[in-house]
């Protein structure tokens, strides 16, 4: 897996093509060892996009298309752990009443 | 001992104004039942409806459907204010990436086998990530 993109990068600078093939390639490797599981799965996706551009099973457009998406869906984690953040601190804070100044100290 | 007990109740005290403080400024999310559950029966329709983006009739009226169901929720998202925020932004990037899909079926037609596996896993997980931001309100990981 991942081969058949990656000897299609390199044919694609072999003709004179100007691309960061080996950042591209450590942008891919990078994400999908990454411990995020989302950061992950998007390498595992990109990886797989490049592969079926490399076979000519989609298009150009359409690959173009998953990238889009890819940034889109990134931008929806990245809303997803502000949210986290804040009902984390939320949950924290209601804690700290009813365990803590309702609770112990009024023991203490 | 007392001396303890008052620095404890301060610390506390401080701790929970700050908090507090935090919230009067940037309210914490609230579960919102009636989000997640719009959320989840849409998600089943529009991967359907993609599904039918695999054949060669266009059904217009269901992506009208879909496009309606969308404003509503973001407009029911947009009505609690700052609260909803971060729902308003997602709702907004779904609507984004489903006009992309519809726009890609109606220009260059039926889609096949892989763009269609494709086009399903990017909206089901922006589906998942709303749902399961809506959830994390409720029950924070």
């Amino acid at each position: 897996m991942g081969s058949g993109w990656q000897k299609f990068i390199d044919d694609l600078r072999d003709t004179g093509g100007q691309i960061a093939a080996e950042e591209l390639k450590d942008l891919v490797a990078g994400a999908k060892g990454d411990s995020e599981a989302f950061i992950k799965r998007q390498g595992e996706k990109l990886e797989l996009y490049l592969d079926q551009l490399a076979a000519g099973a989609i298009t150009k457009a359409q690959f173009e298309g998953y990238v889009l998406d890819i940034q889109d869906l990134t931008e929806m984690q990245s809303l997803k752990m502000s949210v986290s953040a804040r009902a984390r601190a939320r949950h924290f804070a209601k804690g700290i009443t009813t365990l803590v100044i309702n609770g112990l100290l009024t023991l203490i | 001992m007392k001396r303890f007990r008052s620095l404890a109740t301060v610390s506390l005290l401080s701790l929970l104004y700050l908090a507090g403080c935090a919230s009067v400024l940037w309210p914490p999310p609230s579960y919102d039942s009636a989000t997640y559950k719009s959320l989840t029966d849409l998600k089943p329709e529009v991967i359907l409806l993609y599904k039918t983006f695999g054949g060669e009739e266009l059904k217009a009226g269901k992506i009208e459907a879909v496009r309606l169901r969308l404003a509503q929720i973001y407009e029911y998202e947009r009505g609690k204010g700052e609260e909803g925020i971060e729902s308003v932004r997602q709702i907004e990037i779904i609507q984004r990436m489903f006009e992309r899909d519809v726009k890609d079926r109606m220009e260059t037609g039926r889609w096949g086998e892989a763009h269609l596996a494709n086009q399903r896993q990017g909206i089901t997980e922006a589906f998942d990530i709303a749902i399961q931001t809506e959830r994390l309100k409720w029950s924070p990981e």
